[in-house]
């Protein structure tokens, strides 16, 4: 068992073209960890340096955004399913 | 290059005059070859500017929205290729704003409406977080 991440079309170059893959983990911070294994250079376009969520990416567990829930900390089970989801805006000034 | 089907400029446009004086913003779905060089957008979806407070020049999608329509779309095989939104009284050119908030790969067509007429429709890209937007021919079919 794993959890499935899935990957924005932005991001798909880091791992092969796919659109979600599997990994381990039963936290947020530990699923981005192995994904950073599996798939190096990710983690840094979806967390700061100091390991906290990037400002302008969204994860969602399931359909829940976890900045409402534990924020990195918070718990994800076998069957889960992470969305990185980037946060879309612009406007012409 | 981009192509377009059916109606797709159309709903594109019409989105955009009916939200003048305000930026409209939705999404471009369909499938892509080649790398995402080529890009077939078969449908599009309204999407609610999010940014009340400037919606005159800017916008903002929900990313909850977002996560719903995609996983709608990615039901019928189809993927996120990119957004488009308007410029009122603007140029179709991505501003400063526009690439500082973009992301790679996805196509970003921008539409200039002057006094509730559109004038312009352009699309622009880039291939990675460190490059400048360049433009993208833009194919209309059907």
């Amino acid at each position: 068992m794993a959890v499935k991440v899935r990957i924005p079309t932005p991001l798909r170059k880091l791992t092969g073209g796919k659109e979600e893959v599997y990994v381990q983990g039963g936290s947020v911070t530990a699923v981005l960890d192995d994904l950073e294994r599996n798939y190096p250079g990710i983690k840094e376009r979806i967390c700061e340096g100091d390991g906290k969520l990037r400002r302008f990416v969204n994860l969602y567990v399931n359909d829940e955004d976890i900045r409402f829930k534990e924020n990195m900390n918070t718990q994800i089970k076998d069957s889960d399913e992470l969305s990185i989801v980037p946060a879309i805006a612009g406007g012409f000034f | 290059m981009i192509t377009l089907l059916t109606d797709i400029a159309d709903k594109i446009l019409e989105h955009s005059r009916e939200s003048y004086p305000h930026e409209c913003c939705g999404l471009l779905a369909g499938k892509s070859a080649g790398d995402g060089a080529e890009k077939v957008v078969s449908e599009v979806h309204r999407m609610t500017n999010t940014n009340h407070e400037r919606a005159g020049d800017r916008f903002e999608i929900d990313p909850r929205e977002l996560l719903k329509a995609e996983k709608a779309m990615k039901l019928r095989g189809l993927d996120i290729l990119g957004f488009y939104h308007s410029h009122p009284d603007h140029p179709a050119r991505p501003s400063d704003f526009d690439r500082q908030r973009g992301w790679p790969e996805y196509s970003y067509i921008i539409v200039a409406v002057k006094g509730g007429v559109e004038t312009e429709m352009t699309c622009w890209t880039f291939n990675s977080f460190d490059e400048p937007f360049r433009q993208e021919d833009i194919v209309a079919e059907g």
